[in-house]
């Protein structure tokens, strides 16, 4: 997922990151009580709340409070388990044929019961180019059976999804997907009823019904939206009564009201912005309420390899020798892992100290930079071209990053300039070929899967795009590409990750379309009134384990 | 005086007509193409077509602009990518926000302004009109930003008297301080107007003979010297209402207010073109709309009947 | 008729020497200027250069001391030095933009006024319609959608494009005057070509009311340019600019104050400066005050009345 402020944190696989990052959760061992209100301060108004076309984190957190699919992460892992479905779904021995069995007596909110047509009426208007969602015409989904002519509009429905009876509804893929059922727990595969959506006509967005722990209240856009505890929820119960998210608010106002006990939790699906990470982490009531752990993400420099100048490798392998990593983690006041790989540390498979082309411990080479740009045939008389580095403002520390790098390739000798565009226009500028040279990117984990983290981002698939692709380098590589096939597929999961370190040393030690440059740390911090607050690995925000006591 | 009112109404609609077709212009120079945006991250080259083509735009130029016309004649001021929904009722919903900061900007205007005016203007010269001197230069000067965050800071976080920006439904404590910022610029301005109004008008006849007939000082203030000067001041208070309620972009900003402004702004950033440009549109109307109110209204108070 | 106007320019200046708060104004925006033209040759540090090693571990901005005399932003770079080197780029766009908007002001409202009839029907419907936008939101829209935002000669023409109008009415009002005037008359009617008459007998009279002006509209230029800085399309990093400094800091209010202080007053300062010397100027162009102004300014009112003391562009009504 190409959003900047997506936060999720994995300890799945960090447990060694973890004990030197402390805590996770800020819960004491006190008996949850059930009831009140939890205050949440959000900087912008929630774009839609219509699971078929929400991508990005706030959307997700309400989310994933009013629906389910089919499967979700058990507790607070990474391990898939059963949510609406009855059990783990039987897989055929060829791994094409999913079988699911559904609970009984799962109802939406408006008392309806959940039965297989629901999912199939769901799967097929996410997937339909009408409802203009950001998984039409093909990722993640495109293995389905019958997505191709459905797209096309050949098809009215799409054939691999099956409804046997009203519990049972069978999916069937055109090849094997190891991942499949990570895809299916993303919120692109909760489940809706028809007629709420015809009820609401064309806004569907602003009027969502589903099965979760929570309901809609109300939402007053630009200032704020009311969840209520769903009492028919098949589920175990909320604690929480009621969640109010208040829109509107900027992170340091948001901080300065969680002081204040007037804001219980700030933009809890994004990283603490730096000053106020300084500030509450010499608090003394606040810095022990700070929960982290590791971000399953990468940030990189993407460089365009159709694109002069970095169509020559000598100069992309130059660029990998540059950048001062750990100035960068400084910025981020040390919330980060220098990474000279492709892959988060908590991903299964992550090689620790990876280090393929033999960098300092500040992440650079810089006589063996300069080196390869005189072989490259730059020099005194031919001098390197300035470079714009495109790059998203998402908060103070963006400007700051990228000036970071600007002073990185000044020591030699390269002018930067810099280029900040808002977050849209910045995938604008850099999904279109040819486009953009350079620019400053991050990867967050759709799902824990090392495929995420090269199906959209760094095949050929992905490269062969007009607009709004994830692989900004337009990187392909026909050699990786069938190592990804093979690993997709493949069902030893120890192999499958070998396949993987094999693709990343492709990336990252042969043809180098990135500079990697480091993962996150994330943090957040709850008011003293909150309990049970646990950064999920996946989602980015669970409303479900927190409790609050005392007043307000 | 209906020819007048029919004349500046005609007025209106022609100043309109110009707007929409300086906004429509606008809204052709956006970069890439609207239906990319509209579509979303992700989407496929197929369904950006499907999208270019239901916003119509494939069809050629002047047909678009007889069709956004036809549309804005009707209240449709397009459709907003950022919210799904179409624009008009979008900037309804944040504009009671708006309407009331600007009203209440306005008001502080008036009550900081004004007694701050007379008194310079009744001791022209003392201490007093050198210190209400300063104080309406330097609230003129202050970056209105910059005094937001420092009245957010002192008033809000060290002295936490008042709330940390926000509507809070509209109780009157969260909005003192963003109409107090909003205000402070205006009212330096208007203790100036009313200063140098003042002083043309007390020196006059009129004001003389009342004095010398031994009527109070502050009844000739109040009776005779005050009415005169806010004619001047109505109209432009008027205008500055008009541009208000167009939207506060800066205070709400800085006070996370959930105006129209503040909407805009968001917007830009999201290259929610259709939302930005509606307001803009909008804006207009309201700027329009005051100012031919005002000229109307300045006939009805022309000072000359009260001579 | 140079002399004329050389003359006019003369005596402004003599009465403008008595006015001592404008002349306070002036000094503080000659040393501005210095600083700003001399800043690349001065002892101070490079602005754009962060003193990573200087931070401490956890990122945080050095205060105001003995390294850095008004502290660090969270880069590491120079507090001091950004705000000398933020003066050129304030000073440059307030000067451009306010020439920009000057030279279109004045020869629309010439125009306008000398040929009168259909000519000044259509300028001046145009002027109303330029006016008739919410200025501030139109500026960001314009910006952010020409995705020039670290330009500054489309920040300044973006901001011209809208204090023009302001200017041109002054002008027309100048102009019509100026055309009942005999010798204007006499000049006329014994045959002169327009050209000839626009340039020896009415340019040289409007210098004095340009000049007032031009310095009021320094001031507008200069806070509409912070405005658009803050929000954030204005100039891009790592350039120094006030009104972006304040935006950056902002976060940091609690714990480095000064990044959000400093920048701010200089602001404040500069249009302070700026207004004090056109004051000054105003009441030295007529020392009994107002009448002239009054005659000359418009209101807003494209009826025209004539109200207004001082001029207020829309961007000061929308940001005040």
């Amino acid at each position: 997922m190409r959003y900047h402020v997506r936060s999720v944190a994995a300890f799945a696989a960090g447990v060694m990151l973890l004990a030197a990052c402390g805590n996770t959760s800020s819960g004491t061992s006190d008996t949850p009580v059930s009831g009140g209100t939890l205050n949440i301060a959000m900087k912008d108004d929630f774009k839609t709340l219509d699971p078929a076309v929400a991508y990005d984190t706030d959307s997700w957190s309400v989310e994933r409070a009013i629906y389910n699919g089919l499967l979700d992460y058990q507790g607070f892992t990474t391990q898939l388990g059963p949510d609406i479905a009855a059990a783990m779904p039987t897989i055929s021995s060829d791994g094409k044929t999913y079988t699911f069995t559904l609970r009984h007596g799962v109802k939406f909110s408006n008392g309806r019961e959940v039965t297989a047509d629901d999912f199939k009426y769901s799967f097929e208007r996410m997937l339909n180019p009408k409802t203009q969602g950001p998984m039409t015409g093909g990722p993640f989904w495109g293995s389905v059976s019958g997505t191709a002519d459905f797209y096309s509009g050949k098809a009215t429905g799409i054939s691999g999804i099956k409804v046997i009876d009203p519990y049972t509804l069978e999916i069937d893929l055109d090849s094997p997907n190891q991942s499949f059922l990570n895809v299916l727990a993303m919120p692109f595969g909760f489940v809706i009823p028809k007629e709420a959506v015809t009820a609401a006509g064309t806004d569907y967005a602003h009027h969502p019904v589903g099965t979760g722990p929570f309901t809609l209240a109300t939402w007053t856009p630009g200032q704020l939206l009311v969840l209520k505890k769903n009492p028919s929820y098949f589920g175990t119960p909320a604690y929480l009564n009621e969640v109010d998210f208040q829109i509107g608010v900027d992170a340091q106002v948001g901080f300065l009201r969680m002081q204040q006990g007037q804001a219980d939790l700030v933009q809890p699906d994004i990283n603490m912005p730096s000053a106020q990470y300084i500030q509450l982490s010499t608090d003394p009531t606040f810095k022990s309420r700070i929960v982290k752990a590791p971000n399953v993400d990468i940030w990189y420099l993407g460089m365009n390899v159709n694109v002069k100048p970095f169509d020559n490798k000598l100069v992309r392998q130059a660029f990998n020798m540059v950048v001062n990593k750990a100035n960068q983690i400084k910025v981020l006041n040390g919330r980060g892992v220098i990474n000279n790989g492709i892959q988060a540390p908590p991903m299964p498979g992550f090689v620790p100290n990876y280090n393929p082309l033999g960098l300092d411990a500040k992440g650079q080479s810089l006589d063996k930079a300069k080196a390869l740009l005189t072989q490259a045939g730059y020099g005194p008389s031919h001098p390197f071209p300035a470079q714009d580095l495109v790059y998203a403002k998402v908060n103070a520390d963006s400007d700051n990053l990228a000036s970071a790098i600007q002073q990185d390739f000044q020591s030699v000798g390269i002018t930067i300039n810099l280029k900040g565009l808002s977050f849209p226009a910045f995938l604008d500028v850099t999904g279109k070929p040819n486009t953009t040279a350079l620019s400053y990117d991050g990867w967050i984990q759709d799902f824990p899967d090392p495929s995420d983290f090269i199906d959209p981002i760094l095949t050929c698939t992905a490269a062969n795009v007009t607009a709004n692709g994830g692989n900004v380098a337009f990187y392909c590589n026909k050699q990786l590409d069938t190592l990804d096939d093979q690993a997709r597929g493949d069902t030893n999961s120890a192999d499958r990750l070998k396949l993987y370190q094999q693709i990343q040393d492709i990336v990252a030690g042969q043809d180098f379309p990135w500079v990697p440059m480091y993962s996150t740390l994330e943090t957040s911090v709850s008011a003293t009134r909150v309990h049970g607050y646990q950064l999920h690995p996946v989602w980015p925000l669970v409303l479900t384990s927190i409790w609050v006591t005392g007043g307000k | 005086m209906t020819r007048y009112i029919i004349r500046r109404l005609g007025w209106m609609v022609v100043v309109l007509f110009g707007v929409a077709v300086v906004t429509f212009i606008i809204a052709f120079l956006v970069p890439g193409d609207p239906a990319r945006l509209y579509a979303g991250s992700n989407a496929s080259p197929a369904s950006v077509a499907i999208i270019h083509h239901q916003l119509g735009l494939d069809r050629p130029v002047y047909v678009q602009f007889v069709d956004y016309l036809w549309r804005v004649l009707h209240l449709d001021f397009g459709y907003s990518y950022r919210y799904s929904a179409p624009v008009l009722p979008a900037i309804l919903q944040r504009f009671p926000a708006t309407a009331e900061l600007a009203v209440a900007g306005v008001f502080v205007e008036v009550i900081v302004g004004l007694p701050i005016g007379i008194l310079a203007a009744t001791r022209p010269g003392s201490i007093w009109d050198r210190i209400t001197m300063v104080f309406t230069f330097v609230t003129l000067a202050a970056p209105p930003f910059w005094l937001g965050l420092i009245f957010l800071y002192v008033f809000g976080a060290l002295i936490p008297i008042f709330p940390l920006g926000g509507y809070g439904n509209g109780a009157p404590q969260y909005l003192f301080l963003p109409a107090l910022t909003l205000g402070l610029g205006g009212a330096g301005y208007y203790a100036r107007l009313l200063r140098a109004v003042l002083l043309d008008i007390l020196p006059k006849d009129y004001i003389r003979t009342a004095n010398a007939k031994g009527v109070t000082p502050g009844t000739v203030m109040f009776r005779h010297a005050l009415p005169n000067a806010l004619t001047v001041l109505v109209t432009q208070l008027g205008m500055d209402l008009g541009y208000f309620l167009a939207g506060v972009v800066v205070i709400e900003t800085v006070f996370a207010w959930p105006g129209i402004g503040k909407q805009a702004v968001d917007a830009i950033f999201n290259l929610d073109i259709p939302l930005v440009m509606g307001t803009v549109l909008f804006g207009a109307l309201l700027i329009v709309g005051a100012n031919v109110a005002v000229d109307i209204a300045y006939t009805f108070i022309d000072p000359r009947v009260r001579y | 008729m140079e002399s004329d106007s050389a003359g006019s320019v003369l005596l402004l200046w003599r009465r403008f020497r008595r006015e001592r708060l404008a002349l306070v104004g002036t000094g503080f925006i000659v040393l501005l200027v210095l600083l700003a033209v001399f800043a690349p040759i001065l002892p101070l540090r490079d602005p754009n250069h962060g003193y990573y090693e200087l931070l401490p571990l956890d990122g945080r901005p050095i205060a105001p001391g003995s390294v850095f005399w008004l502290g660090s932003d969270p880069n590491g770079r120079d507090l001091f030095s950004r705000l000398i080197w933020g003066a050129r780029i304030s000073l440059f766009i307030g000067f451009i933009a306010n020439g920009m908007a000057l030279v279109v002001g004045v020869i629309v409202g010439t125009v306008a006024a000398y040929f009168g009839k259909w000519v000044d029907m259509i300028l001046m419907r145009f002027t109303d319609v330029m006016m008739a936008f919410p200025v501030l939101l139109f500026s960001i829209a314009l910006i952010a959608i020409l995705q020039r935002g670290g330009n500054v000669l489309v920040i300044a023409a973006v901001i011209a494009l809208f204090y023009w109008t302001a200017v041109a009415r002054i002008v027309r009002g100048q102009v019509l005057s100026l055309k009942e005037v005999e010798f204007i008359e006499a000049a006329r009617s014994s045959g002169g070509a327009p050209r000839h008459i626009l340039f020896r007998h009415i340019l040289p009279h409007l210098v004095p009311v340009i000049i007032v002006y031009g310095t009021i509209g320094i001031a507008t230029s200069i806070s509409t340019e912070s405005i658009l800085s803050f929000i954030g399309i204005g100039v891009q990093p790592p350039t120094s600019d006030w009104g972006k400094m304040v935006s950056d800091g902002q976060s940091y209010m609690f714990l480095a104050p000064w990044l959000v202080i400093f920048p701010g007053l200089m602001i404040l300062l500069t249009v302070l400066a700026f207004n004090l010397i056109s004051d000054g100027l105003r009441d030295a162009l007529d020392p009994r005050h107002r009448s002239l102004v009054k005659r000359v300014v418009g209101g807003f009112s494209a009826g025209g009345q004539a109200l207004v003391t001082s001029p207020r562009t829309p961007v000061e009504a929308e940001s005040a």
